[in-house]
């Protein structure tokens, strides 16, 4: 009983931030997936097509504390982190607290800034808490990651490595809406006034309660065997460089009962996998000689599709 | 690709050689024939399997070049695809006479060829007679499939018109003006622009001016013409369209704008290449170019093969040097005329090499038919007809060697060599013949591969190479068809071409060896220096079990036949009449000859005691009918229905083994009682039959000598034998010639085993105790590779049968000659293997005949059914135990509570998967079931039942809870909707 309402709770949190960005229900559903999962995303498009007001819409409907980092070159790991300043009055140091310190945190454009930037706030992503000058600082809970890369331009960027990649639940592509949907985000007049009206739906207790749902969702040895010859299918193939780590399927699985979760079951169907596996895959392989840009990621995609299609699905 | 597979005019050939050799096989017998038949068919099997799996993944299409003009010739490509398993050879398009060869395809490769032809019609263009043929290996059977092809020719306006007709199409509009563009003439000059080339520089008006200045060229423009055709339909139509096909070329060439007005048709104004080939198209499908037209193939009709690689005639010589080898073979076959042969070969080679001169075409022609002439005529009659047919055979293989041969004689001469070869095959029987046949064979498939190329086109050991794999498996199919093919006797006694020497091949007379019943004084001598073999003996059962290189017995005395009644010189045998009654069955001999019963596939000889060790005996070709035994005779098996017995315990086969024989005898527990000791009378007998002797003085007196002091009939034996053995010498030779008994006893004191056994025999009947002369063998050579004993002529012995109250005993005074001198080990154990060797040719292929094929057939089928027995018993106890248990186990589960309801039942989404593949919606193996039935159902919405049930199942399988009792029925009835919506209404899926 108490998961029906928790799920229909869910349903209508996807309601809520669907009726913001209109016409992008599967990203949507991606982001609550990885939201559940405990997971961070990865959003790699050009700019102005959403990712910010996806941030602001998930953060309100669950009443959330939702920062923004424009990633630049000149950012420093304090600047995510936060710094120690000297209070003269009372003679000490305090800790100002960084964006970091948030529910959601939107990471615009992660790939302008430096390597050594970028690694901080990945430590953090992966450990939940901030380690600063001998003292260790819990992240709260729920803490997403929205990162967002810019395909097109790489004139002064630092791409992230395959093996910061890898910290990422998922990459997705919010994508141009269709001529109908952007007539209706047209006619839907002042975003600001829509975000506003967003009511929370869910309390961030009831995210964390989700969240340990995620854990308890079964997995028949079926579905871990069809995710197991799906990651070795892509080290076998000889398009691949590099395969789905041991890592990537475990995210896959783990993507796959969040998945399940969002769709109202408490167990995981061959189905799920299949729909969180181009997400959760396509950013982890490496491939030969792959192009560049928005091509690179459709290629990896269009890769995943072809090595699902090779896999035989549970009966 | 479909195609049909059909002989070659070299299959026919193959065909009605392979009919005549299984005709004449099976009339005469002859076992190289059978094999030469297995041969045959074996390469016809293996030909049409071998085609049938290599083109069945062959594609092949035809690809023309870009606008084809009528009647202009052109190159044809065909492009051919192998998609099959195994690779193509030898595959070549063909049409009418021509035909080009593709490169070998192997798996999954491509491969073109290209034929001229030529388009008659306008329009469409039907092209008839275009095929793909292969007929590797060995080009007996050719696979051939039609190729479609089909191409639209444009109309040619270059050929047979006049001005006029040109212009009677043309119809000009607008005016023509030049402009600057790329027509030829000068159109003025005009300062050089950075760009311009340099080919266009006016290279005198720039150095008269002093400026760079560049030629401008004028292109006729604002001319318009229309090319007008009339009619669509006829001969003036036709003329028409190439008139005015020649006018749009004439107009595209000058540059001006044109169009195409016909029936039907009008084309708008345009200029250009790509315009006029618009314009041609259309002109080409007006009327009747608009249907395809059938262009037929060039007259004539395709070699099956070309029969011109380089290497045919080195390979064809080598043929013919291994068949005039081969005539060596034929029994009655003169070696001069092979040596003849052989020189007229070796000059031929030299002809074709250019170093002699050829034969003047007269001196030839009338060579061959002095020849013909006396080989009919002469020869016919001298030699027999198939004798004579070999040499003639001999000279048309001769006198194909000194002319030079065309592609097609080459093929006559082929059909000549195979005709020899059945030839060969029919009048040999020679171990020798099998390395031939093998040689020949594998010639033959060669001959077969390289004909079917292209002159030059593949190196000849890579066509060797090819052919090989089919070789073998012929080989294979052949061996298995000899053994199959049935032996039917009673045909072979009505054997219509016994007239022309076709029969079951018998060794010559010459080599035919014997057992003699010919047992007089000093013949023996002559026998014993025969080496020539007379038959193998195989220790069967009840024998003490053989070493690795160790007989089971030392030596083995082959009783053959006894004689009772001496003459002072020879030994014979009287027959008399006899009857008697024993086991309740009753022998009659009339003239000492009592036939034996047969009963259940053996003869048996009413012999005292059970059954006991038992030989096979294979003989060689023997003018005789006596069986040999070792110890009794109690049951023979042999091919003959029948045998006798005589009272002198000899058994003789129903008829002579002049062909030799194979069969088995098992001896008796009481060899020495013989058939006769029931006879009534026998006592009596005994001594009027076995004790006379003829009167002599000195050898009664020598006799009573020597038996002085023995007790019995036993002492008498001993005593004999030991003054025998002592005091004589072994000689294969009477010391003075022709000796008589009284000379070995007091002259020579020496001689062969003939003398011992009848001195033994005659001084033992002088001293009262009755004795039998014996004849027949003394076995001791053993051979390891065959496990047998080896019998040969000089092996011929005599010894004596003695009674000595109450059975016979055998006594063998002979002593032994000196110890041969041991040649060379390993000589003589080559010599062994050989004789193995030989033997298995003549017992296992010339002496291959139905009752060794009922036998195999037997023994087969006993060793199945004993195998089954075995293993029905060795599987039927675990099954017991397992049946047991599973009973246990199974009352166990039922009596455990809710058993019935975890029970799982057929899973209703499989069973809706199956329906739904069977009614045309195949589930691909990555597709999920919800994917699977959601495919389904947006094919055909009313299957939108297989979608819930997919969502049942996939609770039923990965929701740990599983599914209630309610979902069990609602699952049912899903089932239910499915099948009775897939019942209603069956359209194929699109």
């Amino acid at each position: 009983m108490e998961t029906k309402t928790k799920v229909g709770a869910l349903q209508r949190l996807l309601d809520n931030v669907n009726g913001v960005l209109v016409g992008k229900e599967e990203v949507v559903k991606r982001t609550v997936v990885t939201l559940l999962a405990r997971g961070h995303l990865l959003i790699e498009d050009v700019p102005g097509i959403g990712k910010t007001l996806l941030g602001l819409a998930l953060a309100r409907s669950i009443d959330a504390k939702f920062r923004r980092i424009q990633f630049t070159n000149d950012l420093l790991p304090s600047d995510i982190l936060g710094v120690h300043l000297y209070d003269q009055k009372e003679g000490r140091f305090d800790f100002r607290p960084g964006p970091v310190f948030a529910n959601i945190l939107l990471a615009d454009e992660i790939n302008r800034s430096t390597p050594k930037t970028q690694s901080a706030l990945l430590e953090a992503m992966s450990e939940r808490q901030v380690s600063l000058e001998g003292r260790t600082l819990a992240l709260p809970d729920p803490f997403l990651v929205l990162a967002t890369e810019n395909p097109v331009e790489h004139a002064g960027t630092f791409p992230l490595p395959e093996a910061q990649l890898d910290r990422f639940l998922m990459r997705v592509q919010i994508g141009y809406p269709s001529a109908a949907d952007e007539l209706k985000v047209l006619r839907g007049g002042e975003i600001e006034a829509r975000l506003g009206s967003l009511a929370p739906v869910l309390t961030v207790e009831e995210v964390l309660e989700l969240q340990r749902r995620v854990g308890a969702v079964h997995a028949d040895d079926g579905i871990l065997e069809y995710a197991v010859a799906f990651a070795r299918a892509t080290r076998e193939d000889p398009r691949i460089r590099l395969g789905l780590s041991p890592r990537g399927s475990q995210a896959l699985v783990c993507a796959a009962r969040a998945s399940a979760l969002v769709a109202g079951r408490d167990y995981v169907v061959p189905d799920d996998v299949k729909a969180v596996a181009g997400p959760v895959a396509a950013h982890r392989l490496m491939l030969d000689g792959a192009p560049f840009g928005l091509a690179r990621v459709a290629e990896a995609e269009r890769l995943v599709e072809s090595v699902l299609a090779k896999v035989p699905a549970p009966r | 690709m479909k195609g049909t597979i059909r002989p070659t005019r070299e299959g026919l050939w193959a065909a009605a050689l392979a009919l005549l050799t299984f005709v004449s096989a099976l009339a005469s017998g002859n076992n190289l024939l059978y094999l030469l038949w297995g041969a045959l068919a074996g390469a016809f099997a293996v030909s049409w399997g071998w085609l049938l799996l290599a083109t069945r993944g062959l594609r092949a299409r035809a690809a023309f070049p870009e606008a084809l003009r009528q009647g202009s010739r052109f190159s044809l490509s065909v492009l051919a695809q192998n998609t099959g398993t195994l690779a193509v050879h030898g595959l070549r398009a063909r049409r009418g006479p021509d035909s080009a060869a593709f490169a070998p395809l192997p798996r999954g490769g491509e491969a073109e060829a290209r034929l001229d032809a030529q388009l008659p019609w306008r329009g469409l263009n039907a092209v008839e007679g275009l095929r793909a043929s292969s007929a590797h290996p060995f080009g007996l059977l050719a696979w051939s499939a039609a190729v479609d092809a089909g191409a639209l020719a444009l109309p040619n306006g270059s050929s047979g018109l006049t001005w006029e007709d040109v212009e009677s199409v043309c119809e000009a509009s607008g005016t023509e003006r030049p402009r600057r563009g790329a027509g030829d003439e000068l159109y003025g000059l005009r300062p050089y622009a950075e760009g311009d080339e340099a080919r266009l520089m006016n290279w005198k008006a720039t150095l008269r001016s002093g400026k760079p200045l560049v030629n401008e060229f004028a292109e006729p423009a604002g001319a318009k013409v229309t090319v007008r055709v009339d009619e669509a339909v006829g001969a003036r139509a036709e003329r028409q369209a190439a008139a005015a096909a020649a006018a749009l070329e004439r107009c595209a060439g000058r540059g001006v704008q044109f169009r195409l007005a016909a029936p039907g048709v009008e084309t708008p104004f345009g200029s250009g290449r790509g315009h006029l080939l618009l314009c041609l198209e259309s002109l080409a499908r007006l009327g009747d170019g608009a249907a395809p037209r059938p262009a037929p193939p060039p007259p004539g009709r395709g070699d099956s093969m070309p029969a011109s690689h380089p290497a045919l005639a080195s390979l064809h010589a080598a043929g013919d040097a291994l068949l005039i080898a081969g005539m060596l073979l034929v029994d009655e076959f003169e070696p001069p005329l092979v040596a003849a042969a052989a020189a007229a070969w070796m000059l031929g080679r030299a002809m074709e090499r250019g170093r002699a001169p050829r034969l003047p075409a007269a001196l030839h022609n009338a060579a061959s038919l002095a020849v013909l002439a006396y080989i009919l005529v002469v020869d016919r009659r001298a030699s027999g007809i198939t004798l004579a047919n070999t040499h003639l055979m001999l000279y048309m293989l001769v006198n194909r060697t000194l002319w030079p041969l065309t592609p097609s004689e080459r093929r006559q001469a082929f059909a000549i060599q195979l005709l020899a070869a059945f030839l060969i095959s029919g009048q040999t029987i020679s171990p020798f013949y099998f390395p031939f046949f093998l040689a020949f064979g594998a010639y033959a498939a060669v001959w077969g591969s390289l004909a079917l190329l292209e002159a030059g086109g593949t190196p000849a050991r890579a066509a060797a190479g090819r052919a090989a794999p089919a070789a073998a498996a012929a080989l294979a199919v052949a061996a298995a068809l000899f053994v199959v093919t049935p032996r039917i006797e009673p045909l072979r006694q009505a054997n219509p071409f016994l007239n022309l020497g076709l029969d079951k091949r018998l060794p010559t007379r010459s080599s035919v060896v014997g057992f003699t019943e010919n047992v007089s004084l000093g013949y023996f001598g002559n026998l014993k220096r025969s080496s020539a073999r007379v038959m193998r003996v195989k220790p069967l059962d009840g024998w003490p079990p053989a070493a690795a290189d160790r007989p089971p017995v030392p030596f083995l005395m082959l009783r053959g036949a006894a004689f009772d009644r001496f003459d002072g010189q020879r030994w014979t045998r009287t027959p008399a009449p006899f009857e008697w009654r024993k086991d309740g069955r009753r022998y009659v001999a009339a003239e000492g000859k009592a036939w034996a019963p047969r009963r259940s596939g053996a003869i048996h000889f009413p012999s005292e005691g059970a059954p006991a060790a038992g030989l096979e005996v294979t003989t060689y070709p023997m003018n005789s009918a006596v069986v040999f035994t070792a110890a009794g005779l109690s049951r023979l098996e042999a091919p003959e229905g029948s045998a006798w017995f005589d009272e002198d315990d000899g058994a003789h086969l129903g008829a002579p083994y002049t062909m030799g024989t194979t069969y088995r005898v098992w001896g008796s527990e009481r060899p020495g009682l013989g058939f006769s000791r029931a006879m009534p009378g026998f006592g009596l007998n005994l001594e009027r039959r076995y004790g006379e002797a003829p009167a002599d003085a000195r050898v009664a007196a020598l006799a009573a000598e020597w038996t002085r002091g023995a007790p019995d009939a036993e002492g008498k034996m001993k005593a004999v034998a030991r003054r025998l053995r002592s005091g004589y010498r072994y000689s294969l030779f009477a010391v003075d010639g022709r000796q008589d008994l009284a000379g070995f006893l007091f002259g020579g004191k020496a001689g062969n085993c003939e003398y011992f056994a009848t001195a033994a025999a005659v001084l033992l009947r002088h001293a009262g105790v009755p004795t039998r002369l014996v004849a027949g063998f003394l076995a001791d050579d053993w051979n390891e590779f065959g496990g047998f004993f080896d019998v040969r002529q000089g092996q011929a012995h005599a010894w004596v049968e003695a009674w000595d109250g109450a059975q016979w005993r055998v006594l063998d005074p002979t002593p032994p000659a000196a110890a041969a001198t041991s040649a060379d080990r390993w000589l003589a154990r080559a010599q062994r293997w050989a004789t193995a060797a030989q033997l298995r040719w003549y017992r296992d292929v010339i002496g291959y005949d139905s009752f060794i094929q009922k036998d195999a057939a037997r023994r087969a089928r006993l060793a199945v059914a004993r195998a089954r027995l075995e293993d029905a018993l060795e599987a039927a106890w675990p099954l017991a135990k397992g049946a047991a248990a599973a009973a246990l186990l199974l009352a166990a589960a039922s009596w455990a509570s809710g058993w019935r309801s975890r029970r799982r039942p057929r899973r209703r989404f499989e069973e809706a998967a199956a329906l739904l593949e069977a009614a045309g919606y195949p589930r691909r193996p990555e597709q999920t079931a919800r994917e699977f039935a959601r495919e389904a159902a947006d094919a055909r919405p009313e299957l939108a039942p297989a979608v819930r049930l997919a969502e049942l199942h996939y609770r039923e399988l990965y929701d740990p809870r599983g599914l209630g009792e309610e979902d069990r029925r609602r699952g049912a009835e899903l089932l239910a909707e499915l099948k009775a919506e897939l019942r209603r209404r069956r359209p194929a899926p699109v």
